[in-house]
């Protein structure tokens, strides 16, 4: 028996199962108390299996909607015991669900990551770096005593240049970015345990951006990624999305 | 373009990064109201615990699906 109302967000224009306010849509499945109900839901959170399993079926939603008109994504878990309570937060938030459709019109989200494995970026910078090789060649030219000195001297230098290297690839891809985005989110970078073999996750963020503009962007981001994967850098760039991180009351 | 490739086809089945983007999502962003039932603060630390463990064992539950 299907008791609750779950929302997986809003269009614009009139709904077939007259889930409609004013010229806003819910985009609406009826589940089971026994699935989402209040008394069984903390338990089903810690379920990883039928986590995964939801959140991919709200996505999964949104993205077929997503493919033929503008929607604004709900947060997974916004559920409804009436059809009227649902009418009646399309009517309390009308203001703000059309001035996000403002903003999110016509555009996508894409999201982009940086990651640099730390061991391939500093080998590649000892062989490009000038000041690196330099130093390197000084300590294989030097006696024993000194060049453990320099050594010591010279870890600190690595570290150094891997970071600097890895600020000045995170400031040109900001600027690449704002160059073709409608609007940029940034985001923490991912902790190490999420980004597994990925490498060091040094930029992230969440970029909306013009459907008439996705393939030339691509092609942009593309470029970038060729131009620093021979040093040990990526990108990873997904999507479209719904535009998740610009859908905020 | 090699496997290098960068744009990856969205397949989140197939894809343990691609799940972790899309847990990421549609846990941590997209509008929040006040519905009758709505996943709180408290529920997403929980649900956080449970994403750990699930970006880890999703090859797992991969095999476990395939299976069934």
């Amino acid at each position: 028996m299907s008791d609750l109302i779950y929302v997986f967000g809003i269009t614009k224009g009139e709904s077939s199962k007259g889930f409609s306010y004013n010229g806003l849509s819910a985009i609406t499945a009826a589940v089971d108390e026994a699935e989402f109900g209040e008394s069984v839901l903390p338990e089903r959170l810690k379920d990883v299996a039928w986590l995964s399993d939801k959140v991919v079926w709200h996505q999964d939603c949104l993205s077929e909607w997503s493919a033929r008109q503008d929607v604004i994504p709900f947060k997974f878990g916004s559920i409804f015991k009436s059809v009227d309570n649902v009418i009646k937060m399309l009517a309390d938030q009308e203001t703000q669900f059309k001035s996000i459709f403002q903003k999110i019109t016509g555009r996508d989200e894409w999201g982009l990551k940086l990651f640099y494995q730390p061991d391939q970026l500093t080998l590649w910078l000892e062989q490009n770096d000038s000041e690196l090789s330099g130093a390197l060649h000084e300590i294989s030219e030097s006696s024993s005593g000194k060049a453990f000195l320099l050594k010591k001297k010279y870890g600190q230098q690595v570290k150094e240049t891997v970071k600097q290297k890895v600020n000045e690839t995170r400031s040109q891809l900001y600027e690449l970015v704002n160059g073709f985005s409608e609007a940029v989110q940034l985001a923490n970078e991912q902790p190490a345990e999420l980004t597994s073999d990925r490498g060091i996750n040094a930029f992230n963020a969440a970029l909306l951006i013009d459907k008439s503009r996705g393939m030339a962007v691509q092609q942009q981001v593309v470029a970038f990624h060729e131009k620093i994967k021979a040093s040990g850098m990526a990108l990873e760039y997904t999507g479209p999305w719904p535009a998740y991180n610009f859908a905020t009351l | 373009m090699s496997n290098e490739d960068p744009l990856k086809p969205f397949d989140p089945d197939k894809d343990k990064v691609l799940l972790s983007e899309v847990l990421d999502r549609v846990i941590n962003t997209g509008v929040t109201i006040s519905g009758d039932l709505t996943i709180g603060i408290a529920d997403e630390d929980l649900i956080y615990v449970g994403l750990r463990v699930l970006l880890t064992s999703v090859d797992k539950l991969r095999e476990d699906n395939e299976a069934t």
